[in-house]
């Protein structure tokens, strides 16, 4: 078994240093790290965005990440994966989420990397309010979430 | 018996708090304590998606039983990345 180490989550509302992210999964053992970076970008569904602000159910999504993460780091074999989320608000073209993970080969880092993206989108506890010309509103993006059935609302 | 209720996002908007004590019947399940959400805050009745319970910072079914002194949060759509 790998050391802790090997693995960086964290949640921060300090500006990302996707580099020194970088740094940290490389390994001797690995053939490639391969990274994701998030961006925000100025326009959705046709309005122009002027900013974003990250909240988190802090505790629970850094330990969905974690386990997340781990499940990764089994299934396919990673050496080192990183896991970084901006919190607070971001400006346009700021980095707002950093996945990097190393591995021997590029195979199973592309589908981990994929994999780590789709999961932290559709699981994790991290809500963004968008602010545009006409207002801000909270985005609602993730699949994992149904319309009402009946009974549940009381 | 009460519950822990914490709220992030809309729902803290919704429920204009960040968190707060429910009383539920002893041996109540979390889609009780929804309806009993439900009954303090109109805000939720019309949500356009159904909420994922979690329970102790897991997710949990809407049949599984609590416990006094949990924490609950219903999770709206996310929106991380």
């Amino acid at each position: 078994m790998r050391p802790q180490s090997d693995m960086l989550i964290d949640l921060t509302y300090e500006p990302i240093d996707e580099q020194s992210i970088i740094r940290q999964v490389r390994d001797e053992s690995a053939g490639c790290v391969l990274t994701f970076t998030g961006t925000v970008r100025n326009h959705h569904e046709g309005k122009r965005v002027l900013r974003l602000r990250y909240e988190a159910y802090e505790t629970m999504a850094a330990e969905l990440l974690q386990q997340i993460a781990e499940k990764a780091r089994q299934r396919w074999g990673l050496l080192r994966i990183a896991i970084v989320h901006r919190l607070g608000s971001v400006a346009i073209g700021e980095t707002a989420v950093v996945i990097a993970v190393s591995a021997p080969h590029r195979a199973p880092a592309f589908e981990a990397c994929q994999h780590l993206v789709d999961a932290l989108k559709d699981d994790v506890p991290i809500w963004k309010l968008e602010t545009t010309e006409e207002g801000s509103a909270w985005v609602a993006e993730s699949r994992a979430f149904k319309r009402p059935e009946a009974g549940k609302d009381g | 018996m009460n519950v822990r209720v914490v709220h992030f996002a809309l729902m803290r908007e919704l429920c204009d708090c960040d968190a707060e004590l429910l009383s539920i019947p002893a041996g109540a399940n979390i889609l009780e304590a929804w309806r009993g959400l439900c009954k303090l805050h109109a805000g939720l009745r019309d949500l356009p998606y159904d909420p994922r319970p979690a329970v102790d910072r897991r997710f949990a079914s809407w049949d599984a039983p609590l416990v006094e002194g949990q924490e609950l949060c219903f999770l709206l759509p996310t929106s991380g990345g």
